[in-house]
């Protein structure tokens, strides 16, 4: 196993390789350790989300991943944290793995590889996440890496140029191709004087000459939009991280052939919808994620029915402060106490009976399918 | 079978609007999943103000009804369908914070009323974010005071250098009149008499909008027919007063929301409308700029590289409407995507540099695709043809693109020094 790999499952057909990029240290930007301030930080310091989310996705993916066709092959991950990360290994008893810190150095090698192990079959799909700083300037994004700003000279040289990487890609032949980008967008004046230039692409794009190898299908999820910051909470997953692990639990589910899988037509829904949602949890900003590229891509299939994200309110929301709420379908059951926000729910698909209660008395009731991608359930309350 | 008819009221500020919306329908019990094992998808709804009756026909059953908003959002309604009753329901949808605004709601370009809350500009917020404001809320204390000005030019003067020093344009800018007040917001509307005549006649417009030494340059899709009403839709900007940024829309009731789901990310209900419009839009081209954005939805929802009829409508919109950029763009990047031949390479090529050469393209997307292949065919250390043509029209267009919005539908640039 290759240093970067916390999994590796050999298969003989096409499989999904992950490449997993969490970045929450960086010693030249403010609070770092590097000894030195790197003259451009633009006021950027250390993050304590990214780690985190990187974290739980390649969590996600080693324990949750499931896709019939094409069976987790292997996940790279890297991650800059305060102190070294371990990763739990495959078999139980075995010593966790040691994560590599995502410097500039790493992070090129680890893509190459990444990139080679998609090479070994074109129905591989290839899975992408960052989450750490970035910069932009239009439409160019620079993914920082931990070691961003060491030289005060040639900070840019540990950025990665995401938009050449994504044109890049086009040089593997597994030619399923999904990114999940979730960093900050906001306008930087290094970019800008850059000229262009926007860090190293590490894959260099080409035009596409292979007429044999398939159409390359290749979103682009980004969690926030150009110009724009993303928001997240201390040690915590970010916001968008939070809302993409929620889409794959469910909210992100179809079932157009009677089973339940998770594709990116529906991530798109299920994501801005809660990330509206965490507004509730003291996220104040509008974070709008778009996406680039969109085609259909199937990535997961669930192994039960989807968890899907429910907020049921009263109307008016005065009275969830008095109300205490139960549901109940032929699946699931549940009661909950009073809630001034209302109360978000993950239920499985089925017919539920939603219910208002205060001091004994049923207030409102109301009977309502769920199903992904969300459900709003309104209560109303007779005056 | 019994009959379903839906109604799906929503405020315009003019009479007769209707919008072609894009919604699926679950079955829930089991009479419903025995009919319809997979409910009905891709059903297309017309919502309102006159009245439109949508009828479907669904087996007895108990169904859910969900509707996804050009914006993203999506509206769901339970139903029980009984055997030889008619079942009629009424879908709400979130109502647009101004009645004037209704088709910038429906774009997502502002939030509803809804979601703003008792905040008076909370419906800015999206509007700050899709527009491109440097702040995603608002900001406190007035800022300049915005003007508009509509720039009819002659189309070989628009090149992408000229884009973004619109002096160089040549044009005599009119005033444009803010169509409604708003304490919050202006709207500027284009309307057609204001448009070249005819595609040919060799001119196209711009919208300017001024804010102190700041300035957004839009791209201005007119003359744009209405597919289903043949009348010339108008072509709309607003701006909030507290900060620089601009939202876009054609208000066109039947392509409009087909365009806002592909800006968006709603690719599926976009190629349903796209595919429904299909004559109109690729067959008799009877407006060549709704048939770019149709093509661009048909290049990203393609999944398989074989030969599709559609390849020959992309083709045909080139040959007849060559004198857009966005027509040789999009057909470049057809042939990049579906290569029959060797040949196909070089082809594409020059046509992404006749793309360029032809000026400003109409839609971001389009800008998008002739930087991404430009791109690519500078970078590729094995393609070396008409290198010094493609590094130079890069330059320009990598110039433009720092500044373009990708986030709205049509091209849309921050002039001045860029923040």
């Amino acid at each position: 196993m290759d240093r970067f790999l916390v999994r590796e499952n050999a298969q003989t057909g096409p499989s999904t390789h992950a490449l997993v990029i969490g970045v929450g240290k960086y010693p030249f930007l403010n609070g770092g350790d590097g000894g030195r301030l790197f003259q451009d930080h633009a006021g950027m310091g250390q993050l304590t989300s990214p780690p985190v989310s990187a974290m739980a996705v390649a969590d996600w993916l080693a324990h949750e991943f499931d896709h019939p066709d094409k069976p987790l092959g292997s996940i790279s991950l890297l991650v800059s944290a305060e102190d070294p990360v371990t990763f739990p290994a495959a078999d139980a008893g075995a010593p966790p793995t040691e994560v590599a810190p995502a410097t500039f150095a790493n992070v090129k090698q680890a893509s190459l590889d990444w990139k080679k192990r998609g090479d070994s079959e074109p129905k591989n799909m290839m899975l992408f996440f960052f989450c750490g700083h970035g910069i932009a300037d239009g439409a160019k994004l620079a993914l920082l890496t931990e070691d961003y700003g060491e030289d005060d000279d040639a900070g840019l040289a540990h950025a990665v140029d995401f938009n050449r990487f994504h044109m890049g890609m086009e040089r593997c032949k597994g030619r399923h191709q999904c990114f999940f980008v979730d960093a900050c967008r906001t306008q930087d004046d290094s970019l800008e004087e850059a000229q262009g230039y926007a860090g190293d692409p590490i894959l260099t794009p080409t035009v596409r000459r292979d007429r044999e190898a398939g159409l390359r299908l290749k979103p682009a999820f980004f969690s926030t939009l150009e110009g724009t910051k993303a928001h997240s909470q201390k040690n915590q997953p970010s916001r968008f991280t939070r809302a993409l692990l929620q889409s794959f639990a469910g909210g992100g589910a179809d079932d157009l052939t009677g089973q339940w899988w998770v594709d990116t037509n529906q991530i798109q829904k299920s994501v801005q919808w809660l990330m509206d949602r965490a507004k509730r949890l003291g996220f104040t900003h509008t974070q709008i994620n778009p996406v680039d590229s969109l085609s259909t891509l199937r990535l997961h299939r669930l192994s039960g029915a989807p968890q899907v994200p429910v907020a049921v309110s009263c109307r008016p929301e005065t009275k969830n402060a008095e109300a205490a709420l139960s549901y109940a379908s032929t699946a699931k059951q549940g009661q909950h106490d009073p809630a001034p926000e209302g109360w978000d729910l993950e239920l499985p698909p089925d017919d539920y009976e939603f219910a208002a209660t205060s001091s004994g008395t049923i207030i409102a009731e109301k009977q309502q399918y769920i199903r992904p991608p969300h459900r709003e359930v309104d209560l109303e309350v007779e005056p | 079978m019994s009959e379903l008819h839906i109604r799906m009221p929503r405020e315009f500020d003019e009479e007769s609007v209707e919008v072609s919306l894009v919604g699926n329908v679950y079955s829930i019990d089991d009479d419903a999943k025995t009919a319809l094992p997979h409910g009905k998808r891709n059903i297309v709804i017309e919502a309102g103000n006159t009245g439109h009756q949508n009828t479907l026909s669904i087996p007895k059953g108990r169904y859910l009804l969900e509707i996804t908003m050009p914006s993203g959002q999506t509206i769901a309604q339970d139903f029980v369908m009984r055997d030889g009753e008619t079942t009629e329901i009424e879908v709400e949808g979130q109502s647009s914070p101004r009645e004037w605004l209704a088709y910038q709601h429906l774009a997502g370009n502002v939030s509803s009323l809804e979601e703003s809350g008792d905040d008076d500009e909370g419906w800015l917020t999206t509007a700050f974010a899709r527009g491109g404001a440097l702040d995603t809320g608002p900001t406190k204390g007035a800022g300049p005071k915005a003007k508009a000005y509509w720039l009819l030019v002659d189309a070989r003067k628009a090149t992408l250098e000229s884009s973004i020093a619109p002096k160089q344009l040549d044009a005599e800018p009119e005033d444009l009149q803010p169509t409604e007040m708003d304490p919050t917001a202006a709207t500027f509307r284009v309307s057609a008499e204001r448009a070249p005549e005819v595609w040919d006649d060799g001119k196209r417009g711009f919208v300017l909008v001024e804010a102190g030494k700041e300035s957004i340059l839009v791209a201005a899709p007119l003359p744009w027919e209405d597919i289903r009403s043949h009348r010339q839709a108008a072509f709309e900007v607003m701006t909030p007063k507290r900060s620089l940024a601009v939202s876009s829309m054609v208000r066109d009731s039947a392509l409009g929301p087909m365009l806002a789901y592909m800006a968006n990310g709603s690719l599926q209900p976009a190629l349903h409308l796209a595919a429904k419009a299909e004559d109109m839009l690729f067959h008799k081209i009877s407006n060549p700029l709704a048939a770019v954005g149709g093509a661009c939805i048909l290049l990203e929802t393609a999944t398989e590289s074989g030969r599709k009829n559609w390849h020959g409508w992309i083709e045909n919109l080139y040959r007849r409407k060559s004198h857009l950029p966005d027509s040789a763009i999009v057909y470049a990047t057809l042939l990049l995507n579906h290569q029959k031949e060797d040949a196909d390479v070089d082809k594409a090529l020059g046509l992404l540099l006749e793309g360029g050469a032809r000026g400003l393209p109409y839609y971001s997307r389009s800008l998008r695709l002739l930087l991404d292949g430009l791109t690519a065919f500078a970078s590729d250390p094995d393609f070396k043809r008409r290198r010094d043509e493609v590094t130079a029209m890069l330059h320009d267009v990598e110039r433009v693109a720092q500044r373009t919005n990708f986030r709205q539908i049509f091209t849309t640039i921050r002039l001045g020094r860029r923040r």
